[in-house]
């Protein structure tokens, strides 16, 4: 260790004696690399602080969200989960071969599915004849759909009881080219962005995974 | 470069010496926050960067954070996404509302069954798309580019029971019945024009596998083009449009071979004897019957990306040759004539009289000017002395050559060239002096053709009044017109031409100045057929277009007429007959150079072509809209062209085509079985990305710390 910690040394000592050494003691120059580190150091915690922020929202916002939906399963009406919210908990999904538990929220905007899973509005609900479409990201509360295999069960629970669904098809879909179909029949479709963990988002193509309704004994109709 | 050399030749002890000297040194002076040196810092120091790579580094990095480079924008799969620009044949197209993209749909079969009659072609087109896909398509527009100068009459489309049908209304009903087809959900669209010349159609829920049947009928006017009529019918579909590798695998493949099958026959009347017919690029079958052709299209699973071209040269004779076609229609016969000039025509052979006047006003500075220049100079190095000519330059002001039009003597031409080379541009825009001048007395010869060409590229302000002057004035003169540049007034120089009863040409591009005013003064060289009548044995003749211009070499005439089928005089046996006629040049007399002609045509009841009366109206129509802008009576003549236009299915200023759902019961099936479809919402929060991010700037902030920190030691040791 000892050695190459010398050789160092000399390099940067070279290194000082080769630009103008004068350069670096003016008031200018001190100030200028000061600012930059400043600026480096701002920029650089903020984005660090905003996905934290991201990540932290997605977390706790889903504690605030269960209450809520413990509320309307006690009194059947919607509740918001915090006052300013403009949307309120419609189901609990769980899938129990990944013992992951999440609460879907109504609307399937942008901001909405920053705190949770959300559901298409012009989709159908649990036990309708017509397709319930729930989304979510890749990388908050969907970031382990990719590990959902064919034939895996999902629980849903909504006011109208508790539904099953078994997972009948696994499909990446150029969401330019292709649009969610939603069928007239009781399933259930979950989408989020694909790939998985990638650094980058804002891509087109999506991972759709689509299950069918099972007609079990613990389903109240 | 020698200090450090210098330094490297320190004995490395001395130099850890020399370190700690400094190192205690920058203690003393600084403060704490200097001083947090320690084993590790000193190692990165020795990555060696200086400080601007430094700041250059960092700004590219904080660049970077905020140009969020998102690798997922360029997908392959948008190449396939269609711009209406490329359209280049019929083509079925889905429309993606989440995107607002354009993708097509396959194309199954071809089907042209073309009737030329004349210069007139009658296309019926029909197409056959299949959707391929598993889901249904909620949206897709049917377009297809026209050519210039036609007009589409006739559009169905079929999806198994649906039939949506296009028909004229007036532009008022029209939108009623859109509104409240689209109220109670049908498929209703209007045919919109999406540029000038595609032409498009909605339809609303395909269904999975669906076949889908496009019938479209349009109506064409063949150019004539040096010495030869062309068809043209789009084929190519650009190669990126076809899907690779997908072969059809059609439900239906009764009477599909090829899932690019396609057919075309063409029914040519020449109304001329033909010297040679061809296809560019296609192998056809070609059948002579009683003064028809009768084109097959040879293979016909073969599917190339070239345009089917047909090709014929009308037989050139001494004489105008006379073709006429004829079409009856609700008790009106319909008329089509056509006069095709000799083949050649002496270019001395007919007495000229030419006044060129130019607009040399500030707008023409540059290009225009210099091309009109050379175009001018040419034209007059090329007269002889049995010529006479003046040239008129204006701008505020107008000024003449010559007081009176002169022989084109050598030196009166080299006066010419001195007076045209002369020009410079600048100044106003105030052509009525100068045309006033140009059909004065004394620049009009009697016994010449007398010919006026006119370039500007200016607009005109007292339009009405110029046209009076020019009706009132142009005696048996005739004014050719020459628009330059895109922002010349079309519109004026075209109809002071036909009130002129000359001809306009309007040069767009200022860099084809000079070659298409060559080609215009080497045609007015040689006219072949001078004050053109037609006279007929019936009244109440309808004749479009009302002025009937010179027949000049490779230029024919087209005149249409609407004619009541029983004539007064009772004999309805009698079809009735009219005579063209003209003075042709005739080269062997050089004293009566002017020889005069003309030829009886018997109307005949026995051909049956159809569209001539649909080509009689859009003369007619264009002509009533001409009316319309130069001030003639609104109420009138919108009534006339809104009732032309029902009549002969056109798509007018004043009427639309709206198609129209025939089947609303099976489109509302189709909508209710259609799935609906929402688009993908987003998939992922991002955050890993501003993660990433934000670590490497603080560390690189870090980075910066320590080598200022390391620099500043350096400097205080020296």
């Amino acid at each position: 260790m000892k050695p190459k910690m010398i050789n160092n040394h000399a390099q940067a000592i070279t290194f000082g004696a080769k630009v103008a050494p004068k350069a670096w003691s003016t008031p200018w120059t001190i100030l200028g690399l000061k600012l930059i580190t400043a600026a480096l150091l701002f920029v650089g915690s903020w984005q660090v602080g905003s996905s934290a922020y991201l990540l932290a929202k997605a977390h706790y916002a889903q504690y605030l969200i269960a209450n809520a939906w413990q509320a309307t399963l006690e009194d059947g009406q919607p509740h918001k989960p915090w006052d300013w919210a403009d949307t309120f908990p419609v189901a609990k999904l769980s899938f129990p071969t990944l013992a992951e538990t999440s609460y879907v929220l109504e609307g399937a905007s942008g901001r909405n599915m920053a705190f949770g899973p959300a559901r298409s509005i012009s989709s159908g609900m649990p036990g309708d004849s017509v397709a319930t479409v729930i989304s979510a990201h890749n990388d908050s509360h969907f970031n382990f759909l990719g590990k959902v295999q064919l034939n895996d069960l999902i629980e849903i629970e909504t006011i109208a009881g508790h539904f099953t669904y078994q997972v009948s098809d696994l499909r990446i879909i150029d969401s330019s080219r292709q649009q969610v179909t939603i069928k007239r029949q009781d399933e259930l479709i979950l989408t989020t962005c694909y790939p998985f963990n990638a650094l980058q988002t804002g891509g087109t193509m999506r991972y759709q995974l689509t299950a069918q309704r099972v007609k079990s004994g613990s389903d109240k109709p | 470069m020698k200090q450090a050399r210098h330094d490297k030749s320190i004995p490395r002890d001395i130099r850890i010496s020399e370190f700690q000297q400094k190192l205690d040194h920058l203690k003393s002076k600084h403060q704490a926050e200097d001083v947090r040196l320690n084993a590790k810092s000193k190692m990165i120091n020795g990555l060696g960067l200086n400080w601007k790579d430094l700041v250059i580094l960092s700004l590219v990095m904080i660049f970077t954070t905020f140009y969020n480079v998102n690798a997922n924008a360029q997908n392959s799969h948008k190449s396939t996404a269609i711009n209406f620009d490329d359209i280049s044949s019929g083509m079925m197209m889905e429309f993606n509302q989440s995107t607002g993209e354009y993708h097509s749909l396959k194309l199954v079969q071809t089907e042209y069954d073309v009737d030329v009659v004349g210069l007139l072609a009658t296309v019926n087109l029909r197409q056959t798309f299949f959707n391929d896909q598993d889901a249904w398509i909620s949206a897709a527009v049917y377009a297809f580019p026209m050519a210039e100068k036609s007009a589409v009459y006739q559009l169905k489309m079929t999806l198994g029971e649906r039939v949506i049908e296009g028909e004229i209304h007036e532009k008022h009903d029209a939108e009623q019945i859109y509104e409240q087809a689209k109220s109670e959900g049908l498929t209703a669209t209007m045919v919109k024009q999406y540029r000038p010349n595609i032409f498009t159609s909605e339809v609303a829920n395909i269904e999975p596998q669906e076949i889908i049947n496009v019938e479209i009928s349009y109506q064409m006017r063949l150019d004539y083009l040096q010495d030869f009529y062309q068809l043209r019918l789009p084929m190519a579909i650009k190669e990126r449009y076809i899907p690779a590798d997908t072969m059809a695998d059609l439900p239906i493949t009764t009477n599909v071979s090829d899932q690019n099958y396609r057919m075309i026959d063409v029914n040519l009347t020449a109304g001329f004897d033909l010297f040679e017919l061809r296809s560019l690029h296609h192998n056809v079958d070609i059948i002579q019957q009683a003064g028809r052709h009768l084109i097959t299209l040879k293979d016909q699973q073969l599917y190339d990306n070239n345009d089917f071209v047909l090709r014929w040269y009308p037989t050139l004779e001494q004489t105008p040759q006379v073709a006429y076609f004829s079409e009856q229609q609700a008790g009106y016969n319909y008329s089509l004539l056509m006069v095709m000039p000799p083949h050649q025509v002496s270019k001395s052979s007919q007495l000229r009289n030419i006044t060129y006047i130019i607009d040399t006003s500030g707008s023409m500075h540059g290009k225009a000017l210099d091309q009109t220049k050379n175009a001018l100079l040419f034209a007059l190095s090329q007269m002889d002395d049995s010529q006479y000519f003046n040239v008129i330059d204006f701008d505020s002001y107008a000024r003449s050559l010559f007081t009176s039009s002169q022989a084109a003597t050598p030196d009166n031409i080299v006066r010419a060239l001195d007076f045209v080379d002369g020009f410079d541009a600048n100044g106003g825009t105030n052509m009525a002096p100068a045309l006033q001048i140009a059909m004065q007395r004394e620049n009009q010869k009697s016994g010449y053709l007398n010919q006026i060409i006119f370039m500007t590229d200016g607009a005109v302000g007292n339009e009405a009044r110029i046209f009076d002057q020019i009706a009132q004035d142009i005696g048996d003169a005739r004014l050719f017109t020459i628009a330059i540049g895109p922002a010349a007034n079309s519109y004026f120089m075209s109809k002071a031409a036909l009130f002129g009863r000359g001809t306009f040409t309007h040069i767009a591009a200022l860099d084809q100045v000079n070659e298409s005013m060559g080609r215009l003064f080497s045609q007015l060289s040689q006219p072949a057929l001078t004050d053109v009548a037609v006279t007929w044995d019936t009244p109440e003749v309808e004749q479009s277009p009302r002025y009937i211009t010179d027949l000049y070499l490779g230029q024919p005439l087209v005149i249409t007429t609407k004619t009541p089928i029983n004539n007064p005089t009772g004999k309805s046996t009698d079809p009735g007959s009219f005579v063209v006629s003209g003075f042709s040049a005739d080269r062997e007399a050089i004293n009566h150079p002017q020889k005069s002609w003309s030829q009886q045509i018997k109307l005949n009841n026995n051909q049956h072509t159809t569209g001539i009366a649909r080509l009689w109206a859009s003369n007619k129509v264009a002509e009533m809209t001409d009316d319309l802008m130069l001030g003639g009576d609104q109420a009138v003549l919108k009534d006339d062209i809104i009732e032309l236009a029902l009549a002969h299915h056109l798509i007018t200023e004043f009427t639309a085509m709206v198609a129209v759902d025939r089947n609303p019961d099976a489109s509302r099936m189709a909508r209710a079985r259609a799935a609906q479809q929402v688009p993908f919402p987003q998939g992922s929060l991002g955050w890993r990305w501003n993660l990433l991010v934000g670590m490497l700037l603080i560390s690189l902030a870090w980075m910066v710390n320590r080598r200022w920190d390391r620099s500043l030691l350096n400097s205080n040791a020296k």
